[in-house]
């Protein structure tokens, strides 16, 4: 059974559609649920609103809660002009998110190996733990993909 | 390992694989966040027998210094008088200053709860 978002996420408000890496998730849904967590939320608002976790000995840590950083290594940086929300780790981008309109958001570049998660992207493709996903469209479940 | 290209999904894509790789930074808690009215009491909170027993430590520790000191100078210098009531006010002290830590140690208040939640939060025994 699915674990409902609202549960451990608050102020959550899903996106009519999502572009990550040239994958299209439409109706609400988030790319990835890693056994009873996801490590990416990303939510509708002015600009894309961000949630980051991670597990650590049987707990989930969050690192970044509604574009706020809660670890020293995360910079979070927002433009309300290019409607962009940047996640950085010493200056490298990890995510780049811009709303496209008003509940249309894309992910142009992820990479979330500096937090010890094997998945990586850019505007063509989508890497996660090996496995490529590229211009598919995903609509009708929660999450597009999942890992036990 | 799998490819999808370009196809309509329905339903989650179950995948293999091993996501979780070593982290290049250091993740090791949520932070916990401390109310202003938490960090007040942590800060403020400590119980009338916490404060107590602090001034009964520097009691005990003053009469035990005189006593000492004394005892010495009785040893150097029989001039110098040493007193059974000194040995005693140093024990009478020391036993109401335990007598304040248990009680105090027993007492529940809001700074112990608090505090008791931050070690859980951060797993400190």
């Amino acid at each position: 059974m699915e674990t409902a978002l609202s549960n451990y996420i608050q102020n959550y408000s899903p996106l009519e559609e999502l572009i990550i890496c040239s994958n299209k998730i439409i109706g609400g849904g988030q790319l990835i649920k890693i056994q009873d967590y996801s490590p990416l939320v990303v939510g509708r608002g002015e600009i894309p609103l961000i949630w980051l976790n991670v597990k650590n000995n049987n707990k989930i840590i969050e690192l970044i809660k509604e574009n706020k950083s809660f670890n020293s290594n995360l910079n979070v940086e927002k433009s309300i002009t290019n409607r962009t929300t940047i996640i950085k780790v010493n200056n490298s981008i990890i995510i780049h998110a811009k709303m496209r309109e008003e509940n249309s958001c894309i992910i142009s570049k992820i990479d979330l190996r500096p937090i010890g998660l094997d998945i990586v992207g850019d505007s063509q493709k989508l890497k996660i733990a090996g496995n490529t996903l590229s211009g598919n469209t995903f609509s009708g479940a929660q999450y597009l993909i999942g890992m036990e | 390992m799998t490819t999808f290209n370009n196809k309509e999904i329905h339903q989650t894509v179950y995948i293999n694989g091993k996501i979780n790789i070593n982290p290049s930074i250091t993740i090791l808690h949520t932070p916990y966040l401390l109310e202003k009215y938490d960090f007040d009491k942590v800060i403020n909170g400590k119980h009338f027998f916490s404060d107590l027993s602090t001034v009964l430590k520097g009691i005990w520790i003053g009469l035990t210094i005189n006593t000492v000191a004394k005892f010495i100078g009785n040893l150097v210098d029989k001039n110098i008088s040493f007193d059974k009531w000194e040995v005693y006010a140093v024990l009478i002290s020391l036993f109401c200053y335990f007598i304040c830590l248990i009680i105090e140690r027993f007492i529940p208040t809001e700074r112990k709860r608090i505090i008791n939640d931050i070690k859980s939060h951060f797993n400190i025994k």
